[in-house]
């Protein structure tokens, strides 16, 4: 216990002799929780990359009247992302793959013209620069280029990492001291408010006692929370907008006549710059131009829901499509949407395990998954986050053993992962987990709600970026509100799977079925995605994404901050520790024109709250900039920058 | 060595006693005397072990052998631990055991028969108000649960085409998260509005909205009083919660009073403090694998009596009942503000997409934290909410719609009650009708058949131009019946609107009426000839 105390000072030590040697121009990077030196090559600039973003057609768009996007895909003209085809690279493999599949589409498209002959056909296309090649046909596209987080090390960043655990830094013994005493503070307080507002009558609290006879309708420790914690920066939550949730969005100011306990809106507005939204591809920038024409006969055709579950009048022509879409996007055989991808979660797990199986579940995993698999009645037990180790260690003692007390052979056992995990931002070790699991003969599970669209050269999630084939992944699921601006979720896998869980799932069977305007719009954002609107819009989407992350996850590491998560992840968290910092950030970034989200319990573990920077494709380099002065602002008011100095 | 008693109580005599005692310690230990004592232990053992010998060798004999065996329980036994027995499994072992496992296919093989049905499967094409286009053929919808006909109403269309105009389609975010829209939270307002409640909290999805409230609320070491009829995701939600549950019969309220009286027996018996369990009815207002109505009055009558609170499932039922189409309390005059928890939908009556939960700020307030589906879930596309609130308009200026769905809903099960060869086993109010066939006709008959038969009917209704579905469940609440489940009759279910039309329902009684007629007699002819 020492040792490992003595051992985290040490790499705290690290962090702080970071911020000095920075400038001796020895690149320093932080992997894994530990310190690696390569000499040389200091880390580009902003600035440098600003003069690489030169050409003239990507810099400023107009859509409806405001500048909105500038082209920073282009990105930096570092030498391994120059020459896609010189790393030694399981992609490669792969783009060979993808490539080939779009020729294939493109073919069968062929009568839709081209991107070059009819930009007219798409208004989006003439937000960026023409293309003069279909990257399927050149081989390895060259137009759009990649921001490789550290390309400039050679076979270092070719593998997605995450193939070790650990990219958590440790918190600070400083900021658990405080952030421990604050919560001892806060509760302390609150009971002291509770005390004397019984004594007095004077809570505004009162009206929860229970009518006698009955038990308080919540307990103690929830109704606590809520009330004296929650509440005094309820503030900080549920902002309402008043606009489309793209780059730059409209919040209402809100008013709050008790001590933020009922929050009421004003006529006050305020611009932001929108680091919250899930609107990783952007489509909620350029709905208008993108899919708006593809969105709206569906209104005249149908109604905005069919008021009935899929297996009895729910189904409509638009949901054929898209499922067949789907299906072919992922790489599977078949698909099934459902209206909500949380129920996606909670309805197909009880109809795939039950009684006698087993889940085994990564520690991190999502909320829809836990319900899931504690409405099906499998046992479950977890391993290590994303340590495909942990995860053999589990199943080679799971198979030893047996169902408990009756030891007889598992029925099923099935393995539950996420691409992308919504709080840390980690990409998933997703080749390291489908080793075990094809070794050990299990089925592997892959919630791919933040991972789809966002991750992979073409978008295809994170068997795409891992390099696993999708065949390899016994269930893929993913939603359609983040990349997709649409609503609802998909499970994609083969044609029996699916066809049994259209007769097995509540979700399929009980529930009303997705809105078909919801399925015409994935549709149309999927075929974006895919390139087979016509353009390459779907394309310089996912680049400008991936650069847009990656920036501004490099420029928050070098600021000194404890960020969690994996390159290439556009969910970027930032550790405020504090429960003062949580209230603090929000109300100082939305004072500074920026809406960013912050966490903290019950979502996160209570003494790791932190921001969540959410980026965009629809962000341009610009506002990316922008949003880095303030942050930097608020780094420094807040004293957020553990990896520096121990006390922030 | 104890302390000379002697001394007083003043502290300097304490002193002097410390000081007493540490010298006599001091000699003690001095190095001499513990040597001294040390070198002679041997002897002193020797000649004590002598001595024990000589006159108690019936000890020595005794005593050396529980030592042994104190010895060999410790060091030499073998720990056989049931428990951890195979953790003596060598890797070598466990490989093999490894090899050996066999798991079942992750779901039950292709089955030809689904690909059929899947081929037949009803999908549409167009809809405009209670006519569809399915698979390419018009016909009239007897199977939307839009019982209003709100949906298709031009408000609502033109409110979802103003919010896609504003905000896009996705809200790209939970609710928490700048997932918040403002129509969101109008919408809320307008519901808790006309509703008479102080809150409603709004869900992306109506059948979440049902399991997360109440598993927000019913903890392990609660306990619920659930009717067996619940549809699935009350189930859910009971299963979620891990709260201690207990049925009673369909809508029998002699049985729940039975229930209700054992749990106040066993209250007594245990000495148990009721107010230390939270405790829920919970019911449907209108029973989706019924359509019957829970009667609510006497519902809260015993719920009062026994201190109970209500949780009431409206998914169905608001926007049918009452005279405003507020729902059950409504329909049957008691106030709102004893049911405690209610679910209403958004996405029957009122056309749209998702559900809400509405009661005082207190219940509405904690699920904004800990309602699973609200909390950890990206909100509902804005349009959603605009279209809501725009039918919501509509039903406040246009409460006759709940009239005309009434009579309309009446008509109809009258009309179908009179088709030789079936019956309603609905409430005749119900707008959702389940009609089987008439307990004469399919006496002996299997589940599998009566299913056959009404699957056949409404096949036959689908070729005649009216949309008729059956009422299904999933593969897993088949299964379950062989395990103690519990599944309602096979049925045709039928969804009546105030749009309906009376020529749309007399035609649509007429196809069944033929249907029936056809597909009975082959059937008939069918199990004779067999």
């Amino acid at each position: 216990m020492e040792q490992k105390n003595r051992l985290k000072k040490k790499r705290i030590l690290h962090f702080g002799d970071l911020s000095l040697s920075e400038s001796s121009g020895v690149r320093w990077v932080i992997s894994h929780g530990s310190i690696m030196a390569f000499p040389g090559s200091p880390p580009q600039t902003s600035g440098e990359e600003a003069t690489t973003t030169s050409s003239p057609a990507a810099t400023t768009a107009m859509t409806n009247g405001k500048a909105r996007r500038s082209l920073s895909t282009s990105g930096r003209t570092s030498r391994a992302a120059a020459t896609p085809t010189s790393r030694s690279n399981p992609f490669a493999k792969l783009r060979r793959l993808s490539s080939r599949k779009s020729t294939t589409t493109s073919a069968a498209d062929a009568r839709s013209t081209g991107p070059s002959s009819a930009p007219a056909s798409s208004s989006s296309s003439h937000f960026f620069p023409p293309v003069t090649s279909q990257p399927a046909q050149t081989g390895p596209p060259a137009p759009v280029k990649i921001d490789r987080p550290f390309s400039t090390v050679a076979g270092l960043r070719d593998m997605p990492k995450s193939y070790e655990r650990g990219h958590e830094v440790p918190i600070t013994w400083f900021a658990a001291i405080t952030t421990y005493f604050g919560y001892a503070v806060l509760i302390l307080f609150g009971h002291i408010r509770d005390f004397f507002g019984r004594l007095f009558g004077m809570s505004r609290y009162l009206a929860t006692s229970p009518p006698p006879g009955y038990a308080p309708l919540l307990k103690d420790w929830e109704n606590f929370y809520t009330r004296r914690l929650y509440h005094r920066i309820r503030d900080c939550w549920e902002r309402p907008v008043c606009s489309a949730p793209g780059g730059r969005i409209t919040v209402v100011e809100r008013d709050s006549p008790d001590g933020n306990k009922t929050m009421l809106m004003t006529k006050r507005t305020r611009e932001c710059l929108n680091l919250g939204s899930y609107n990783y591809l952007g489509f909620a920038d350029d709905w208008q131009t993108s899919c708006k024409s593809h969105v709206m006969p569906t209104l005249d055709n149908f109604n905005s829901c069919l008021c009935s579950a899929r297996m009895d009048l729910g189904t409509s022509r638009e949901h054929v499509r898209l499922e067949e879409l789907v299906a072919r996007y992922v790489g599977k055989e078949a698909a099934l949407v459902y209206n909500m991808g949380f129920g996606t979660n909670s309805t197909t797990i009880p109809a795939l395990v039950g009684r006698g199986s087993l889940i085994i579940s990564d520690t991190m995993n999502h909320s829809s998954i836990v319900a899931g698999s504690r409405a099906s009645g499998a046992l479950v037990r977890t391993f290590v986050h994303n340590d495909a180790a942990s995860l053999e260690r589990v199943l080679r003692d799971a198979i030893a053993r047996g169902m408990p007390r009756t030891h007889r052979p598992w029925r099923k056992i099935l393995v539950m992962v996420e691409g992308i995990y919504s709080m840390e931002g980690e990409i998933c070790n997703l080749k390291g987990i489908v080793e075990v699991v094809k070794r050990y003969g299990v089925y592997l599970y892959v919630d791919e709600a933040h991972s789809i669209g966002a991750l992979g050269e073409t978008g295809r999630g994170i068997c795409e970026y891992a390099g696993v084939d999708p065949a390899d992944v016994d269930i893929l699921m993913g939603t359609f509100t983040k990349s997709f601006g649409g609503m609802g979720g998909y499970i994609a896998g083969d044609k029996a799977l699916i066809q049994y869980l259209r007769r097995a799932s509540a979700g399929s069977v009980y529930h009303n079925s997705l809105s078909t305007l919801v399925c015409s719009q994935v549709y149309r954002a999927l075929r974006v995605i895919m390139g087979e609107d016509g353009t390459d819009t779907g394309r310089r989407k996912i680049a400008a994404l991936r650069n847009n992350s990656n920036h501004m996850r490099r420029e928050l590491i070098k600021m000194g901050c404890h960020v969690y998560g994996d390159y290439d992840s556009p969910i970027i968290p930032v550790m405020l520790y504090n429960p003062t910092k949580i209230a603090a950030f929000s109300r100082e970034a939305f004072m500074r024109g920026l809406a960013v989200v912050v966490v903290g319990f019950p979502a996160t573990p209570i003494v790791l709250s932190r921001t969540r920077i959410c980026v965009s494709a629809g962000h341009t380099r610009k506002e990316i900039e922008r949003a880095l002065e303030v942050i930097e602002e608020l780094v420094d008011l807040l004293r957020l920058r553990y990896a520096n100095n121990v006390m922030g | 060595m104890a302390a000379d008693p002697s001394l007083g109580d003043s502290f300097i005599d304490l002193t002097i006693a410390l000081e007493q005692l540490w010298q006599q310690v001091r000699r003690e230990l001095s190095r001499d005397g513990v040597k001294e004592w040390l070198l002679g232990a041997p002897a002193r053992y020797k000649k004590w072990w002598l001595h024990l010998v000589e006159h108690a060798p019936g000890h020595v004999v005794v005593e050396t052998a529980l030592i042994l065996f104190i010895i060999w329980l410790i060091f030499l036994r073998k720990t056989v631990d049931p428990s951890k027995e195979d953790s003596f499994l060598s890797e070598k072992e466990i490989d093999q055991l490894v090899e050996e496992w066999q798991p079942e296919p992750l779901v039950p093989g292709p089955d030809p028969a689904w690909d059929e049905e899947d081929a037949q499967a009803l999908v549409v094409e167009e809809v405009d108000g209670t006519r569809v286009v399915v698979n390419g053929k018009k016909m009239i919808n007897m199977a939307s649960f839009d019982f209003l006909g709100l949906a298709g109403r031009g408000e609502v269309k033109e409110a979802a085409r103003a919010a896609l105009n504003k905000y896009g389609c996705g809200s790209c975010g939970p609710r928490g998260f700048y997932g918040s829209i403002d129509v969101h939270v109008m919408a809320e307002q307008a519901m808790a509005a006309f509703l008479g409640a102080e809150e409603a909290i709004s869900y992306s999805d109506a059948a979440s909205s049902v399991s997360s409230t109440l598993p927000a609320f019913a903890k392990k070491g609660d306990l619920l009083i659930a009717d067996e009829g619940v549809y699935e995701p009350i189930q859910t939600a009971i299963n979620l919660s891990r709260a201690q549950v207990r049925y009673f019969r369909h809508n029998d309220m002699e049985d729940l009073e039975r229930v209700l009286r054992e749990v106040a027996e066993e209250d007594r018996r245990l000495d148990r403090n009721e107010r230390e369990q939270r405790r829920f009815i919970v019911v449907e207002g209108l029973y989706k694998n019924f359509g019957d109505l829970c009667p609510l009055p006497a519902l809260i009558a015993l719920k009062r009596q026994y201190r109970y609170r209500l949780y009431l499932d409206q998914t169905f039922s608001f926007g049918c009942f009452g005279t405003a189409g507020r729902g059950l309390a409504e329909h049957f005059g008691v106030p709102l503000a004893d049911v405690e928890v209610m679910s209403v939908s958004i996405s029957h009556a009122l056309g749209s997409v998702g559900g809400m939960c509405v009661g005082t700020s207190e219940v509405v307030d904690h699920q904004r934290l800990s309602g699973a589906g609200y909390c950890y879930s990206a909100s509902a596309p804005p349009f959603t909410s605009s279209a809501a609130m725009a039918a919501l308009a509509l039903l406040e200026k246009e409460p006759e719609l709940v009239t005309k769905l009434r009579e309309n809903a009446v008509w109809l099960a009258r009309a179908l009650g009179k088709i030789p060869g079936l019956e309603v086993r609905s409430q005749e109010i119900s707008p959702v009708l389940h009609v089987g066939v008439a307990k004469a006709v399919s006496d002996g008959w299997t589940r599998e058949e009566e299913e056959r038969v009404l699957q056949a009917i409404a096949r036959a209704c689908v070729d005649a131009g009216y949309a008729v579905v059956t009422s299904k469940y999933t593969l897993l609440d088949v299964e379950a019946v062989s395990k103690g489940g519990l599944l309602p009759e096979p049925s045709l279910r039928l969804a009546v609107s105030a749009v309906h039309t009376r020529a749309e329902l007399e035609g649509a009684v007429e196809a069944i009426r033929r249907s029936a007629a056809g597909v009975l007699k082959k059937h008939a002819g069918g199990r004779k000839g067999g």
